[in-house]
């Protein structure tokens, strides 16, 4: 559903001649977690996510400017943003370091 | 992300759109933080009228901007809309005082400014007028939008095309007329 009204979001904001960028993926669980012994539940998420992503691959191909994990907590507070910051621009902030 | 930044060593403005809940204002926060550690003075802006930054950013940056991290080159703000709303009631107010007067019509006036205020696009236009009016002070060297979902957004993004287009019409419909 979130990609089909995203296409359509896209498609409002072409008629009105807003340029978009790109887009970036939020949320992704670690497909990783898939090799362990895990509850079924998130082993069907995981399952659900991996198809999910080729469709978002297939549909947004190289307009697609970053992935990021679903966090371990909710996002609030500076140090839990700055983990985001480092997993949207990682190969950056990764360099200088 | 770090690709698009770097093939765009001019870009100053981002907007974050989107469904609403899929975490456009995490994403604004995350990338103006980045901004701001680059060095670079960044103002991370929400142009929602639902705002969350101040529970996000666990700070109140309500019609204020205030910094938000130690760096002091981090930003953030959520316009408030309620002064320039105000203003523009006055002034419809005074506009239709006076066709009231002109007309010799006795009705009040704030009927007639409550329906013209009172739908959403106002305020949206309100949200319009005070974003463009943060680009233009220029205070900054970067600025990341968070916006409302979609719908709005796009009606808020698209305001200048629609204004664009309401000034053109009447630019022609004078020259018609000057004919």
């Amino acid at each position: 559903m979130i990609i089909k009204d995203t296409l359509k979001a896209a498609e409002l904001f072409a008629k009105f001649d807003v340029p978009l960028s790109g887009y970036i993926i939020n949320r992704v669980l670690p497909l990783g977690l898939k090799d362990q012994n895990i509850p079924e539940y998130l082993r069907n998420r995981l399952i659900m996510e991996e198809h999910y992503l080729k469709v978002i691959d297939t549909t947004f191909g190289k307009q697609i400017l970053a992935a990021v994990p679903e966090m371990e907590r909710d996002v609030t507070g500076l140090p839990m943003i700055e983990k985001m910051a480092r997993a949207m621009f990682w190969r950056v902030l990764s360099s200088k370091q | 992300m770090e690709k698009f930044h770097e093939g765009s060593p001019r870009l100053k403005y981002i907007f974050f759109g989107g469904k609403g809940g899929v975490g456009k204002t995490v994403m604004a926060a995350a990338a103006a933080l980045w901004s701001a550690k680059q060095g670079k003075k960044t103002l991370l802006a929400s142009t929602n009228p639902v705002h969350s930054l101040s529970n996000l950013l666990e700070k109140d940056v309500f019609g204020k901007a205030a910094v938000v991290c130690d760096e002091d080159k981090c930003y953030a703000f959520e316009i408030d809309t309620r002064d320039t709303i105000e203003r523009s009631k006055q002034e419809i107010r005074e506009k239709i005082n006076w066709f009231l007067n002109f007309a010799d019509i006795t009705t009040k006036a704030e009927d007639f400014i409550e329906s013209a205020t009172m739908n959403p696009a106002f305020e949206e236009s309100a949200m319009f007028e005070n974003m463009v009016d943060l680009m233009f002070k220029d205070e900054y060297d970067f600025y990341v939008f968070d916006t409302a979902p979609t719908a709005n957004a796009r009606r808020l993004l698209g305001m200048s095309k629609v204004y664009s287009l309401w000034v053109e019409k009447m630019l022609k419909s004078r020259r018609k007329r000057n004919r």
